[in-house]
């Protein structure tokens, strides 16, 4: 479906454009008395100058909007949006809407309205036909003349620029130093150092090493016993033997999560106003702890992103409960929400830019965001890639997902449901196996019962004399409480012109009964009518179009949420247990009824949550109309705003309260005309029962549909009966022909006609004679003189089946919810001329970046098509998945990126520092399955990754910024790291892993609206990764040591120095307590001597061994705090407040926030 | 450990002297202010010689400019200009008649009448700019003032709007303005933070991110004094002596000296070592600001520290520690409005006419005190005092009694640091709903800002995503019509 350009406002604009082609078909001339000439040097081409050319001329500094008013050819030419003066035309001319200031969007020139006076000069000149002078003519030469408007030239860049040429595979290098590498990436390395005259620093010793390994692989220090014993390790592979371990280890996907929640701009509420929760984000990063812990290919995480909601077979976690690879979907809507948009369509711009940005930073190293204006300025990504993205979004939505126990439940469903069929199939049969008796009699009672009314005038109920009755009954050998029924459903029939025995009750009405002739007109008349209804039903108001269809399966796409709603519709004619609105009614088993209309429906027992969402559609009538029973909750999305809070928009959502019936229940949404939009329907949380037959846009009500009996009709219609009994016998034909199909398990459609010609725009029939058996047969059954005992039998059997069901229904497991894409049908973007939404260009079909995947990729056939966009991205052809992802985790791990920028690899970026090494790393990582925990170790037990941090004379003079990595760089520990380290060595670190987040603990700093509850000073303990991130109430500390504001990626985060750095770990209340606990534990070992605890904490916060004057220097300081505390000296050794000090010291050293 | 801010320390000791006698003859090291090198914007580097000891050392502008300084008073809510500085007769004319313009769609949709100002309005000082009613005190500094009456916003919603006034980017994220003009010339002042928020008691919505630093460092960001003892996080030490405390950082001194032997000097870690020395004397200085008893009982009635209506007593607070903040050399105050009870912000749905009368009063004398009192201070031409809100309001009402968001056109002010006083600069049509004449854009504001401090707003830039980015993005102009 392509997207319509919306905005009335706009629509004359496009019309413009075609209507312009032709205005200009026929120049203007000036006229021939040269008084054109005049008012034009006179009054026209000075207020051009002066206040126009500025922007638009061939001097302009910087044209705007591609637009030159200085000749006659440029002006013709027009700008972006095409020609802006329409000659003669001043209404039609967007220069003339420009001046005046009619559009807010368009107002010429910007810093103020020109007088009124030279408004009207302009008017009358382009009344005049916009003559330019010939003098002036040669607009070709001018326009040439013009700015350089460098073309775009999307393979001149490609060319150009190193990051879009494909992987080289590349040999490792021949070094000198032979003895130095320990794996071939080491040579290259070596090679550049070598290629300067460097050597590579020495090995760091143990010590060194083991933090430096911890701190990157888990986050965490090493105990004291976990270094003495590397330290101590004289095997081969001690090394190895570290790495392996901490690559084993729970805690290594709790460190590289957190790096990767940079990327994705991770936050749990919403930002903007009021900081709105989303609830269920902390289910995406234990998804990303899980994923990096279990090594999941990195091909198959960007694909689990893009679009893990679509994989035929997703990933299921060990246990086979969870399905991991939709819960990756989620980071596309981490991003902020505004509630109350006034303009709902630019805040769906710029979320979807906002989500580019982000999918485009993270995996390509591009920053698509900045063609959204214009094509880039610097890249080989034009606008129409851009756009083209946006359609993936715009053609998919957000959902809350049951991602677990997905196929456990799928199967108990579908137990149930067998279950519910056949209970329902027996009933029917049981009940009407009772009834068919009295239905092979059908004609008989019939006749009777229409001999048995007499003929009255209309209006006036006929009396039936129970004597004559009896003597009826006898007469003919019937039953007479059977007789009886047939009297009460012709009394009934005979008040209604399209009850399916209405026909006979007229003819009986008017005293046909008794004369053996039929009155043919009365039976055409009954015909007619009902013909006329289906007329009446398949009239349609004009101009309404359909927005879904559910009567008629497969006519749409079948969008939903888990399992409420089943696997599509359930036809007209089938067997349900009821739409049980209460829970009594479930628990007994249910009743049978029979379906009149397709619909889809609810889980009629309420079994699965769940939703069914509408195609996107344009919002193109002032009422929506839902066809719909039950009760439940339509939302109508409109260009994907979801955030529904405060004055607008409210009115998106819609309570259904319809009762057991289908009707038609309207939805004003002529504010959002022009709008795209989609439709949720969520089904009640009490009585679980909602039907929606179809959705319509039409300005007047759509009929209710016809409830003639199709099949009844074609029997009666076909060859019209002669007699009354003729007809009664008809009847009595058609009646067991359909009691013989509901009780042989029938299928629905065999009693309607053929579901071609049910659609929503026309339901020529309903199967209700077959409703009215169903509903009936227990009445029909002969004994029914004791009512009870006919239905004891039946209910004994039915609370059975209630009791199996209900052990199925046990089996049933609740599934948490986690946000998730939805995949719709496929909707294509418009090119958005200057970025905005105003101005619609050409469509955008999906597609991936053109100059990576090509020109011409096969069109998207189904659905938002984001598997395709998966798999166009992570072909091993593609070049910027697998580098981008070699260069995170060299970034991580050394520092610096080979490419320093590491969310740009575009021409602004940075260039590669050892290109060679970066492809090399690639094409390794492709060739290692993807495996980024293999790529990890790689590096840990390169020598590269093993030298000391010292670097060498030389080294600081030829290459002071250390590109060439010739020792390892001194690093800052990032702000998790740092809180996780104290609470590690105080003892407090909670080890727990996943859940729902701690609550940010608030600081009397911390105000503003949305203001949530505190949470622990020490966030329980747990991994600063579980601290929930409020994106308005963010953490003081978190945001001190620089973790990044959650708006855009940020794969290198900036290390800043300000006095907030050291004034939390001086009096923070956090940092003191946990000192006050560390001393409490260093104190906890009665027998140690001050020395031993003084080295023992500099193992806990450094990994090493203080030397003797730091001991010293520490023993000295913990004479003087006692002092000063007036404790005696015997006392100072063991008083905790000393030791704390102590404590709070080591923490403020910088050794502890920084490794080397 | 007293002040050590230049615009009052008459001779301010040299910064090596400075660190020599604070650190114990530790600090004067060579100091990278930081570790993120490459981020720098290549100009500024160029531009910039390697800061000093401080990471946010005083930097020259690009040219030379009158002012120093930037006092924000940010009127949240979005102030009604055609009940204060932008007055309509012709709404009084057609008061309750249906409005006559074509209105757009605003945040409540529920348009009424044109409603009629309240508040009558008088030409004020020699150059008779007309204010009304509610600002009678602010009205007597007319002639201290440049009313913008052509102000536009880009967004109709409260934090979008805001985001976009403090950032220059409707969406949060972005750098605040007073983290740029501390990127920029970083701060005359080494024991303060280079950019403060005071913050009355209303964090404008958008929360804190509305100060932070956004991509730049993280030094950048606004430090947020609240009126409450301390005022700033973690700034009293936790040790029952101050001994105590001066043990702890004399052996942090020394074993910081044993580690840097083991691992070499590395300037990112005695950047950090230094770093100590300025918290340190934060934890003096910041009490210092905040101990008003020194200040003469005539100034304090001046501001009305003492007013009876409590937020007018708290804002007046406000105004004064923005005066010593500027005394003390910090870039870039802002001040927030003081909560009112029952009345939300500006925001005057409903209930204009008692909601703006608390308001107004709330911030009419703190302000005008101020101006006073910079002025005869002589500070006031080094610093630009800019009043604004996020937009204005509609002329038509919201309701009967109350005016929606208006970004089309609103007024602001701004006072001293070489501007244009004494004069108005651009209209509104002539029901003040959407500005025609001289139109100035939240982006030539920041352009005009800047250009104030002698910054070229398309020159201050850095290095992020792939771009340079400029608080302006790509717009801004600077508005030279109310440059002096």
């Amino acid at each position: 479906m392509n997207r319509n350009p919306r905005h009335h406002r706009l629509r004359p604009a496009v019309v413009l454009l075609i209507l312009v082609g032709i205005g200009w078909l026929s120049p203007a001339r000036a006229r021939a008395d040269g008084s054109d000439t005049e008012f034009f040097e006179k009054k026209i081409r000075p207020l051009l100058v002066e206040s126009c050319y500025e922007c638009h001329s061939s001097h302009s500094k910087e044209l705007k909007g591609e637009l030159r008013l200085d000749s006659a050819e440029t002006l013709k030419v027009g700008g972006e949006t095409g020609p802006v003066v329409t000659p003669g035309s001043p209404e039609k001319s967007r220069l003339i809407e420009a001046v005046r200031y009619q559009d807010p969007n368009l107002q010429m020139p910007p810093t103020g309205r020109l007088a009124g006076s030279k408004i009207d000069d302009l008017t009358e000149w382009v009344k005049r036909g916009a003559p330019w002078p010939e003098a002036d003519g040669h607009g070709a030469v001018a326009a040439a003349d013009g700015p350089a408007k460098s073309k775009f030239d999307l393979q001149k860049r490609k060319a150009a620029h190193w990051a879009w040429q494909p992987l080289r595979s590349v040999f490792p290098p021949a070094v000198k130093g032979e003895g130095w590498p320990a794996d071939p990436l080491d040579k290259f390395v070596l090679s550049r150092l070598e290629g300067k005259g460097l050597a590579p620093a020495a090995a760091a010793d143990r010590r060194t090493l083991i933090r430096r390994a911890y701190f990157d692989l888990i986050g965490l220090p090493p105990t004291p016993e976990q270094a003495r014993q590397f330290v101590a390790d004289a095997s081969p592979d001690a090394w190895a033997k570290v790495v392996d371990g901490l690559l084993a280890s729970p805690q290594f996907g709790e460190r590289w999560a957190r790096h990767w929640l940079d990327l994705v701009r991770y936050a749990e509420t919403r930002g903007h106003e009021f900081d709105y929760d989303a609830p269920s984000a902390w289910q995406y990063r234990d998804y990303l702890i899980r994923a990096f812990n279990a090594d999941v290919p990195y091909n198959q995480f960007v694909t689990e992103h893009i679009a893990g909601d679509l994989l035929e077979h997703p990933r299921i976690d060990p246990a086979g409960e969870t399905n991991e690879s939709v819960l990756a979907t989620a980071f596309w809507l981490l991003g902020d929400w505004v509630h109350s948009p006034v303009d709902i369509r630019l805040d769906e711009t710029d979320r979807v830019d906002n989500q580019i940005d982000v999918m485009g930073k993270t995996f390509l190293g591009l920053t698509l965001g900045c063609a959204r204006c214009h094509d880039h300025k610097f890249d080989a990504i034009s606008t129409k890639d851009y756009y083209s993205l946006a359609g993936f979004l715009e053609s998919s939505s957000c959902r809350d997902v049951h991602f677990k126990w997905q196929e456990h439940n799928r199967q108990v469903a579908e137990r149930i449901a067998a279950h519910d069929r056949e209970t329902a199939a027996n009933v029917v049969k049981q009940s009407l196996t009772a009834a068919r008796p009295s239905l092979d009699r059908m004609a008989d009672y019939l006749t009777a019962a229409a001999l048995s009314i007499d003929a009255v005038a209309p209006g006036v109920k006929p009396l039936v004399d129970a004597e004559r009755v009896q003597t009826r009954a006898r007469h003919d050998s019937l039953d007479p409480a059977q007789l009886s029924f047939w009297i009460e459903q012709l009394k009934t029939a005979g008040a209604d012109a399209l009850h399916p025995f209405h026909p006979l009750a007229l003819l009986a009405k008017h005293g046909q009964a008794a004369t053996p002739d039929l009155a043919p007109k009365l039976l055409d008349s009954a015909i007619a009518a009902w013909k006329a209804d289906q007329a009446r039903a398949a009239a349609w108001p004009k101009g309404a179009t359909i927005v879904a269809d559910y009567h008629s399966p497969g006519a749409q796409p079948w969008i939903v949420e888990d399992l409420a709603f089943g696997a599509g519709p359930i036809r007209g004619g089938d067997l349900q247990l009821t739409y049980a609105n209460s829970k009594a009614n479930r628990a007994a088993g249910g009743a049978v009824a029979l379906a009149l209309e397709t619909a889809a429906v609810s889980s009629p027992a309420g079994d699965f949550p769940g939703m069914l969402r509408t195609p996107e559609f344009t919002i193109a009538a002032p009422l929506v109309w839902y066809r719909v029973a039950g009760a439940g909750e339509a939302f109508i999305v409109v260009d994907s705003h979801r955030m529904i809070a405060g004055p607008l928009h409210a009115g998106t959502k819609q309570a259904i309260n319809a009762g057991p019936n289908l009707v038609w229940q309207a939805r004003d949404v002529r504010a959002y005309l022009g709008e795209r939009a989609h439709i949720e329907f969520t089904p009640d949380q009490r009585s679980h029962f909602l039907a929606i037959a179809a959705v319509i846009q039409s300005e007047s009500a759509p009929p209710e549909p016809s409830r003639v009996d199709g099949k009844l009709l074609e029997a009666i219609a076909n060859s019209p009966p002669q007699s009354v009994a003729e007809l009664a016998k008809r009847y009595q034909r058609v009646a067991c022909h359909m009691a013989d199909m509901l009780a042989q398990n029938h299928r629905g459609d065999e009693l309607t006609p053929p579901a071609a010609t049910t659609t929503a725009l026309g339901s020529p029939s309903q199967p209700v004679l077959a409703q009215w058996l169903v509903q009936n047969a227990e009445s029909l059954a002969p004994s029914s003189k004791s009512p009870a005992a006919v239905s004891d039998p039946v209910a004994h059997w039915l609370a059975d089946r209630a009791m199996g069901r209900a052990e199925l229904v046990a089996q049933i497991k609740t599934s948490p919810v986690a946000l998730a894409l939805l995949d719709g049908n496929g909707v294509d973007e418009h090119v958005l001329i200057r970025g905005s939404h105003k101005t619609p260009g050409e469509p955008a079909p999906r597609r991936f970046l053109e100059a990576i995947a090509g020109p011409s990729q096969p069109a998207i056939i189904s659905g938002s098509g984001r598997l395709e966009l998966a798999r166009r991205m992570t072909d091993p052809n593609n070049p910027f998945v697998s580098r981008v992802m070699v260069n995170r985790i060299w970034h991580h791990l050394l520092g610096r990126g080979i490419v320093a920028s590491v969310d740009n690899f575009g021409v602004l970026g940075d260039a590669p520092t050892n290109p060679e090494l970066l492809d090399y790393l690639a094409t390794e990582f492709i060739r290692d399955n993807w495996s980024i925990k293999r790529m990890i170790r790689r590096v840990a037990l390169s020598s590269t990754y093993r030298m000391s941090s010292r670097p060498s004379e030389r080294s600081l003079e030829v290459d002071p910024n250390n590109t060439l990595m010739q020792h390892m760089p001194i690093r800052r520990l990032e702000s998790e790291a740092i809180r996780d380290s104290i609470l590690q060595i105080s003892g407090r670190l909670e080890r727990r892993q996943f859940g729902p987040s701690v609550e940010v603990h608030l600081t009397s700093f911390m105000d503003g609206r949305g203001k949530p509850a505190s949470g622990p000073l020490d966030g329980d303990g747990r991994r600063s990764i579980y601290l929930k991130v409020r994106r308005n109430f963010l953490s003081p500390m978190m945001m001190a040591f620089d973790e990044p504001l959650p708006y855009s990626t940020v794969g290198r985060r900036t290390v800043s120095n300000l006095p907030a750095q050291a004034l939390i770990l001086l009096n923070d209340p956090l940092v003191v307590e946990q000192a006050g606990r560390w001393a409490l534990a260093v104190l906890a070992d009665k027998t140690a001597t001050p020395r031993e605890r003084i080295a023992k904490m500099y193992e806990t916060a450094f990994a090493r061994l203080p030397s003797d004057i730091e001991r010293t220097d520490a023993e000295d300081f913990l004479q003087q705090q006692g002092e000063q505390l007036g404790l005696a000296p015997a006392a100072r050794a063991s008083d905790p407040r000393v030791w704390a000090d102590l404590c709070h010291v080591l923490l403020n050293v910088k050794e502890f926030i920084y490794i080397n | 450990m007293t002040h050590h801010c230049r615009n009052f320390a008459p001779q301010p000791l040299s910064r090596r002297e400075m660190l020599a006698k604070c650190a114990g003859g530790f600090g004067a090291v060579a100091l990278a202010a930081l570790a993120c090198e490459r981020s720098f914007g290549a100009e500024l580097i160029a531009a910039h010689p390697a800061p000093a000891a401080i990471p946010f050392a005083s930097r020259p502008p690009h040219f030379s400019a009158k002012a120093k300084n930037v006092i924000f008073l940010y009127m949240d809510g979005g102030p009604s200009h055609v009940d204060t500085f932008d007055p309509k007769p012709r709404l009084a004319k057609e008061n309750g008649q249906p409005f006559k313009m074509k209105m757009e769609p605003t945040q409540f949709n529920s348009h009424g009448a044109t409603l009629a100002s309240p508040w009558a309005f008088t030409p004020r000082g020699q150059c008779g700019t007309p204010v009304s009613a509610l600002f009678p005190l602010v009205g007597a500094r007319a002639d201290d003032l440049v009313v913008v009456r052509s102000m536009v916003s880009d967004f109709p919603e409260h934090t979008t709007a805001n985001c976009f006034l403090h950032t220059g980017h409707g969406q949060l994220g972005r750098p605040s303005m007073g983290a740029w003009a501390t990127y920029g010339l970083g701060s005359e002042c080494d024991n303060l933070p280079g950019f403060v928020v005071l913050n009355g008691g209303l964090i404008p919505p958008g929360g804190s991110d509305n100060f932070s630093s956004g991509f730049l460092p993280a030094t950048y960001q606004a430090s947020i004094f609240k009126p409450q003892s301390p005022p700033v996080a973690n700034i009293n030490p936790t040790e029952s002596q101050p001994r105590l405390q001066q043990n702890k950082l004399a052996l942090m001194r020394k074993l910081d000296r044993h580690s840097l032997d083991r691992i070499g000097h590395v300037d990112a870690v005695e950047s950090a070592i230094a770093n100590y020395e300025l918290a340190f004397r934060m934890q003096m200085a910041v009490p210092e600001l905040t101990d008003l008893s020194g200040e003469t009982a005539a100034t304090e009635a001046l501001y009305g520290l003492h007013a009876k209506f409590a937020p007018t007593a708290t804002f007046a607070r406000e105004c004064l520690l923005a005066r010593r903040l500027i005394e003390r050399g910090v870039r870039f105050v802002e001040l927030t409005c003081p909560a009112i009870g029952g009345n939300d912000r500006w925001d005057q749905h409903g209930g204009l006419k008692a909601g703006h009368a608390q308001n107004a009063l709330a911030v009419d004398r703190p302000i005008a005190g101020l101006l006073t009192d910079l002025k005869s201070r002589g500070l006031l031409d080094s610093t630009l005092v800019v009043w604004s809100g996020e937009f204005g309001r509609t002329p038509f009402a919201q309701g009967t009694d109350g005016r929606d968001h208006n970004p089309f056109g609103f007024s602001i002010w701004l006072a001293g640091g070489g501007v244009r006083s004494g004069t108005t600069y651009g209209a509104t049509d002539e029901y003040g709903y959407k500005a025609i004449e001289n139109k100035v854009n939240v982006h030539d504001l920041h352009a005009t800002m800047l250009h104030l401090l002698g910054l070229d707003h398309k020159r201050l830039t850095y290095r992020f995503g792939g771009r340079d980015m400029r608080l302006t993005d790509v717009f801004g102009k600077v508005v030279t019509g109310i440059v002096g």
